[in-house]
């Protein structure tokens, strides 16, 4: 498995329930798993634990069989991570932003220029690189911050939100490109509150309440557990409005 | 190390083109500077240079107020005026003038002061030799009046008070030395006495300003706002450097340095490390500045000393103190808004108090105390040892070991609130 996440508990200071409560996750190498649900259920503060922003209060993460409280170095370098939050240099553009994730990586000379260059071209940003990401529209900022994450071709990539804010065309370009790299072996972990979009993307999805892992399977599957959820949408109404998902109702 | 290159060219980028934090770092103390130098220039030019301006209307124009005035027109102290729009003024229009401000202050001599010290010798003289006791004619008392601005300190009165004090006893044992001598020669004919009031003159004072240095170097505003208004500006850096900081955690990219490879105190260090090298920059350009461009505009000259090595430490020690102070200030605020008013302001307060604004010696013993928690104060007075004492590096020691203790404090308490935070 490429990530193992065993009884998370996460609370934040001043808040009387917990963020994340005894979550269990396994995601098998090349999946695309989406993690889906209503507005505080836990899936930003899930995704922080995952990739080593926050840590949990208890419970263990394996990612790649290593794990990230004793071996945090060497799993920071096989994930990648494209937060909600565009974590971008605004003052900077675009080559000096991705110049400087890079050399992070130790990347360095013409293969970090090579590939920061076949980015740039693959997601239309040629144009504008050179220009100060603060002058940039939120489409342009998403695509920086999608190139930021996966520059140094890790194994897993986390996606917080990727496509949240943006235009159309940018919307579709970003899908094309994760679906590419999914289709590379890249394992890809995504939030979401486009039903639509996980539909089509995930291969299997997560559902989360509370702090809770509700529900898991295909989209097939979680749409056929009723025949009221023929659409993910109805299914996350249904659990926003109940708080509990009922499937003899 | 390659990563922590990237975060030093990365930190590099973003203070080159933080053009509002460049300006309040270089050009804010330069302002600064300019102004207080040439503002303050005046009031040391008044008691070193120029000379504070006294009027001295001289009623008596006979041996008292003759001697006075010839004193005090010798004396570097003070710039005499005895006429006021050309003619002697009346004690009414002195009293004006010096309430205008037009002089720090006046005296008055009345009429008859050098006669009645005369009148009253003699009659000492007299009663003496004769053996008769003649204490009853009595002899009007003469008043000499000294009038001050009404803005002038007390410890200043106090001063030009016992100057002139002590001047006028002077003025008097000649009078009474001459009276006495006149005396003698008349109850004692075929007595002529030769003596010389100038040969019992033993006791010589030398005044200077201690100092180790074989230069002799004036304290001026030049030599007291340089330093000041560098060590001000250099504590500036909190601003940008804690904005930075704050910067980073609201605008996203810290969540992006956490899940980079290194640890995200690297980040820190590096922060440190190019803030730590402005400060520097900063206080090099300042010095420079200072003494190229002040004596253009017809200020003194800045005198460094004799200790280059001396003054590199004292640099180094505020450039930490200042940097450190600054990560602290980024890691407590939250917001970018805490970190400019709290940064400025705690830099304002310790300005205030370490005698950036106003100079240590016309403060309050207590207040004086009180300034030595200031680590600017701390650098203040490194520089005054260097510049005006020409003291050398073992006499800075103190404000090293002080500086260095206060960038450790700040480093030690950054890296636990960073831990709090993390945990």
């Amino acid at each position: 498995m490429m990530i193992h996440a065993e009884n998370l508990h996460k609370s934040y200071p001043g808040s009387d329930t917990n963020a994340v409560s005894g979550l269990n996750l396994t995601i098998e190498p090349g999946e695309f798993y989406g993690l889906l649900g209503p507005n505080g259920a836990g899936k930003t503060t899930t995704i922080n634990m995952l990739c080593g922003i926050f840590r949990p209060d208890s419970g263990a993460i394996k990612i790649d069989q290593q794990s990230l409280a004793s071996q945090p170095e060497r799993v920071k370098r096989i994930i990648g991570v494209v937060p909600q939050d565009l974590a971008l240099y605004p003052t900077m553009n675009t080559y000096e932003n991705l110049r400087f994730v890079g050399r992070m990586y130790n990347i360095t000379g013409h293969e970090l220029e090579e590939k920061i260059e076949s980015y740039v071209n693959l997601l239309g940003m040629k144009g504008y690189a050179h220009r100060r990401v603060s002058t940039y529209s939120g489409g342009m900022k998403r695509k920086v911050n999608l190139i930021a994450g996966i520059l140094h071709s890790p194994k897993v990539v986390f996606l917080d939100e990727p496509t949240v804010g943006i235009d159309i065309q940018s919307k579709k370009l970003i899908i094309d490109f994760l679906k590419d790299l999914n289709r590379q072996g890249v394992t890809v972990i995504y939030t979401s509150h486009n039903m639509e979009e996980a539909e089509m993307l995930c291969s299997r999805i997560g559902i989360l309440n509370l702090g809770k892992l509700v529900l898991e399977g295909t989209p097939k599957e979680l749409t056929a557990l009723n025949p009221r959820f023929h659409k993910l949408e109805n299914l996350l109404i249904h659990l926003a409005d109940h708080g509990e998902i009922s499937l003899n109702a | 190390m390659k990563q922590y290159i990237a975060l030093l060219y990365k930190e590099a980028l973003l203070i080159s083109r933080d053009r509002a934090g460049l300006a309040l770092l270089f050009v804010m103390p330069v302002l600064f500077l300019l102004i207080m130098s040439v503002a303050q220039d005046s009031a040391y030019k008044s008691v070193t240079e120029i000379g504070i301006p006294v009027l001295l209307i001289n009623q008596d124009q006979d041996s008292l107020g003759t001697y006075l005035q010839q004193g005090l027109e010798q004396t570097d102290f003070c710039q005499l005026h005895t006429t006021l729009n050309g003619r002697i003024p009346t004690i009414e229009e002195a009293n004006q003038a010096v309430t205008r401000g037009d002089y720090m202050f006046g005296i008055i001599i009345p009429e008859g002061a050098s006669e009645a010290i005369r009148q009253s010798v003699s009659q000492l003289i007299a009663g003496t030799l004769s053996g008769e006791n003649i204490s009853d004619e009595k002899i009007e008392a003469k008043e000499i009046s000294i009038i001050y601005d009404p803005t002038t300190q007390k410890s200043f009165i106090t001063t030009i008070s016992s100057t002139l004090r002590e001047f006028i006893s002077q003025m008097k044992s000649r009078i009474i030395f001459q009276t006495f001598t006149d005396g003698v020669k008349e109850f004692i004919p075929g007595v002529n006495p030769s003596m010389s009031l100038e040969g019992t003159d033993v006791i010589h004072f030398k005044e200077a300003y201690a100092s180790n240095s074989r230069t002799h170097i004036l304290p001026n505003s030049v030599q007291h706002n340089v330093p000041a208004w560098t060590i001000f500006g250099m504590f500036f850096i909190v601003v940008p450097l804690a904005g930075s900081i704050i910067k980073e955690k609201q605008e996203g990219p810290s969540i992006r340095l956490k899940t980079l490879p290194g640890p995200y105190v690297l980040n820190h260090l590096a922060k440190l490390s190019v803030y730590f090298m402005v400060t520097l920059i900063q206080f090099v350009l300042m010095m420079i500045l200072a003494k190229l461009l002040l004596p253009l505009i017809g200020l003194p000259d800045l005198q460094f000393g004799n200790h280059l090595g001396a003054i590199s430490l004292m640099a180094i020690g505020l450039a930490l103190a200042a940097t450190g102070f600054g990560m602290f200030t980024g890691t407590i605020c939250t917001t970018y808004q805490q970190a400019a008013m709290g940064g400025s302001l705690s830099v304002l307060i310790l300005a205030a108090l370490g005698g950036i604004w106003v100079p240590m010696h016309i403060m309050p013993e207590y207040m004086k105390v009180v300034s030595k928690i200031s680590p600017l104060n701390w650098g203040l007075e490194g520089f005054y040892s260097i510049f005006l004492r020409g003291q050398g590096i073992a006499e800075i020691k103190p404000y090293l070991i002080s500086l260095g203790a206060f960038f450790v404090a700040c480093i030690a308490l950054t890296v636990l609130v960073i831990r709090i935070k993390r945990n």
